[in-house]
C-alpha cells in the first residue's frame, strides 16, 4: 500500500469512526433523556403502562422532550453549518445573525393570533426566519459586504427583530409568560402538537439538504469560480438560506430562541471532518441532536428538583467558545473579503 | 476555436470591453497582458458568462456561447479567477469539483468522475498530496491543485487570472511549463499576467489589452518588435540569446 492510498485508507476509518460515534452519541443521549429525569423512575416503571403515571411520564413529557431536542440541535447545527458556508463565515450562526430571532419574532405575533402549536406556527416561524436570511443575504448582495459586515449587519438585524418582539409582548402582555420562556429557549413545553409539524418540516429540509451537499461544496470555492463550473450562484444561495431558515424556524417553534448551538456543533465537527459539506452535514445533524438532548438532560439533573432552560446552558458554552473562535480563529475565517 | 467579435461588455452598466475581436485556438498558450484596469480580467469573466455581454458574439467550437446553458459552457470552458478562495477541504475534494458541470441534481460523484480527478492529479503531480488539506500546502501546490481541478472538469479551453500571483521566481516558471504542456496536448490555455519575461518565453502568442480594446494579438517576437510594450509599460523588452528580459532602466 503506497502513502496516498493508506493515507485515504486512514481518512475514510476516521470518517466512518465520526459516524458510528455519532450515531451512538445520539442514541445514548436520547436514552439519558427518557430515562433520567427530576423525578425518579425505575427501568421497570418506565415501561409499566401508558395508563400509569410513570408511563405518561414516559408518553408524554420525556419522550416528546428527548425527540425535541434531538430535532432541534440536528436543525440548528445543521443551519448553522449551511449559513457559513453560503455566507462564507464562520462566525455567522443563526442565533448570531438574526435567523433564529426573525423566527422568534414570528411566534410572538403568531402567539398574539392564538397559534401555539401545529403547522401554523412552524410555517410563520420558518416565515420570520426566512425574511432575516433572505433581509441579510440582499443586503450582502446589494452591497458587497465583506465577511466582518454580514456578522455586524446580522446582530443589528437580531437586535432589531429582539426589539420588535417585545413591541409585540407589551402590546399583548397575556403572551409574556410564553416569550419570556422562548426567549431563552428551554424543551419543557414541548407537545406533540409543536413537535410532530416541525419535526416533518427538519426532515424534508434535511432530506433536501443532504442531495445538495455537493452543490454546497462548490458555493465553497467563491463566486466567480463556482459561476465558472457551470452553477447559478444567486438561485444557489436563495435554496440553502430557504432550507436552512426552514431548519432554524422549525427549531424555534419547538425550543424558542437556543443560542450557540449552531456556532459550537458545526466548528468542532469541522475540526475533525474537514469542511467538505459531504460529511459535514450529516455529521453535524448527528452532533448536534445528540449535543442538545445532552444538554436538555443535564439542564434537568444539574440542580433537580429545580430545572433550569436548556439555553442557559448553551449561552455558558457558548460564549467563551465565541470568544476563543474570535480571539483564537485565522483573521480570513471572519473579517475582510 | 473560441472566436470573439465586436465584444462589448462590463460590470453592470458600466462598459470595459470596446469592441473585442480576438481567435483563439488550440494547442497554444496565449498570454493575455496590459496595465491595469484595461480589461483583461473582464474578458475571461465574459467568455464564461459572470459578465454580462453587451453586444457582439462569441463562439465556441462554432457554437454561440449565448445558446448554451452555464453547466454546457462549463463543460467547455474552465476559468479560474484570480486571488481564488482557499476552501478548507482536501486536495481531492476540491479537485472533484471539477466534475461538477458534468453531474446533473442529485449531483453524485461518480466512480468515473474520481478517476478522472486522481489522473487530473497524477497529471500537475499532486497526488501524493490527495489527502492534506488546501490550506496546508505552499502558493505553488495550491495553484496546481485548482489547475488539477481544471483538468478534471476535462474543457478544451482553459481560462486563468493571475495564476502566478503570489509565487515565487521557480514556482511561475514551474507553473508555466505546466500551462505549456497542458497546451501542447491540444488544449487552449488562456492566461492573463502581469509578468511580460515569463509571458513572452512560454507563450505561443500574446494578446495585449489597453483601455478595453485588443491592440495587437501576435507570437511574442511580433509584438516585442510592435513597441507597443515600451509605450504601454514605460519599459523596454528585448529578445536576447537568454530569452525575452525587461530593461526598466529608462
Amino acid at each position: 500500500m503506497n502513502s496516498s492510498s493508506k493515507s485515504c485508507y486512514q481518512t475514510q476509518l476516521k470518517i466512518k469512526t465520526l459516524y458510528a460515534v455519532g450515531i451512538i452519541f445520539v442514541i445514548v443521549s436520547t436514552a439519558l433523556g427518557i430515562a433520567v429525569g427530576s423525578t425518579s423512575l425505575s427501568l421497570a416503571e418506565l415501561f409499566d403502562g401508558l395508563d400509569s403515571v410513570s408511563g405518561r411520564i414516559l408518553l408524554y413529557v420525556r419522550l416528546p422532550r428527548s425527540i425535541g431536542s434531538v430535532v432541534c440541535g440536528m436543525a440548528l447545527a445543521l443551519s448553522g453549518a449551511v449559513i457559513q458556508s453560503v455566507l462564507a463565515n464562520k462566525l455567522a450562526g443563526p442565533s448570531i445573525i438574526g435567523v433564529n430571532s426573525g423566527a422568534g419574532l414570528a411566534v410572538a405575533v403568531s402567539a398574539a393570533l392564538g397559534i401555539y402549536g401545529g403547522f401554523r406556527l412552524s410555517l410563520l416561524a420558518f416565515a420570520g426566519a426566512f425574511v432575516a436570511t433572505m433581509l441579510l443575504n440582499f443586503g450582502v448582495q446589494k452591497w458587497k459586504m465583506g465577511k466582518g459586515s454580514v456578522v455586524l449587519v446580522g446582530v443589528a438585524l437580531n437586535c432589531l427583530f429582539n426589539a420588535l418582539t417585545d413591541v409585540v409582548t407589551t402590546l399583548e402582555p397575556d403572551i409574556r409568560i410564553i416569550t419570556g420562556d422562548f426567549k431563552i429557549g428551554e424543551l419543557q413545553g414541548v407537545t406533540y402538537s409543536k413537535l410532530i409539524p416541525a419535526t416533518v418540516v427538519a426532515v424534508i429540509s434535511l432530506v433536501i439538504l443532504m442531495t445538495l451537499r455537493n452543490e454546497l461544496g462548490v458555493l465553497s470555492l467563491g463566486e466567480d469560480n463556482a459561476r465558472g463550473l457551470g452553477m447559478n450562484t444567486s438561485r444557489m444561495r436563495c435554496i440553502f438560506l430557504a432550507l436552512s431558515a426552514l431548519l432554524a424556524g422549525s427549531a424555534v417553534s419547538i425550543a424558542g430562541l437556543v443560542s450557540f448551538v449552531g456556532l459550537i456543533v458545526p466548528h468542532t465537527v469541522r475540526r475533525v471532518s474537514g469542511n467538505h459539506p459531504h460529511h459535514l452535514l450529516p455529521l453535524c445533524a448527528l452532533y448536534g441532536g445528540g449535543f442538545v438532548c445532552l444538554c436538555d438532560t443535564l439542564s434537568r439533573v444539574l440542580f433537580s428538583p429545580y430545572e433550569i432552560p436548556v439555553g442557559i446552558i448553551m449561552a455558558f458554552l457558548g460564549v467563551p467558545f465565541f470568544i476563543l473562535l474570535l480571539v483564537r480563529g485565522r483573521r480570513s475565517d471572519y473579517a475582510g473579503d | 476555436m473560441l472566436e470573439i467579435k465586436g465584444l462589448c461588455s462590463g460590470y453592470g452598466k458600466k462598459q470595459v470591453l470596446k469592441s473585442v475581436s480576438l481567435t483563439l485556438e488550440k494547442g497554444r498558450l496565449i498570454s493575455v497582458i496590459g496595465p491595469n484596469g484595461s480589461g483583461k480580467s473582464t474578458l475571461l469573466k465574459t467568455l464564461v458568462g459572470i459578465n454580462r455581454v453587451f453586444s457582439g458574439e462569441i463562439a465556441v467550437d462554432g457554437i454561440p456561447l449565448s445558446s448554451l446553458s452555464s453547466r454546457e459552457r462549463a463543460r467547455k470552458i474552465s476559468y479560474l479567477s484570480q486571488g481564488m478562495t482557499i476552501p478548507d477541504m482536501t486536495v481531492e475534494e476540491v479537485v472533484l469539483q471539477g466534475r461538477f458541470p458534468h453531474l446533473s441534481y442529485p449531483c453524485v460523484y461518480t466512480e468515473k468522475d474520481k478517476e478522472l480527478s486522481i489522473e487530473a492529479m497524477k497529471r500537475v503531480g499532486i497526488l501524493p498530496f490527495a489527502q492534506n488539506r488546501l490550506s496546508s500546502l505552499s502558493g505553488g501546490m495550491r495553484q496546481s491543485v485548482f489547475i488539477a481541478m481544471a483538468l478534471a472538469q476535462n474543457t478544451d479551453y482553459i481560462l486563468l487570472d493571475e495564476p502566478l500571483t503570489y509565487l515565487d521566481v521557480s514556482h511561475q516558471a514551474e507553473l508555466m511549463r505546466l500551462l505549456k504542456e497542458l497546451a501542447a496536448d491540444g488544449r487552449c490555455v488562456v492566461t492573463v499576467t502581469h509578468d511580460l519575461p515569463l509571458a513572452f518565453n512560454f507563450s505561443d502568442s500574446v494578446a495585449v489589452m489597453s483601455n478595453g480594446s485588443v491592440l495587437l494579438h501576435s507570437t511574442p517576437c511580433d509584438a516585442c518588435k510592435n513597441g507597443c510594450i515600451d509605450t504601454l509599460f514605460g519599459v523596454q523588452l528585448l529578445n536576447t540569446e537568454y530569452g525575452y528580459i525587461l530593461n526598466n532602466m529608462k
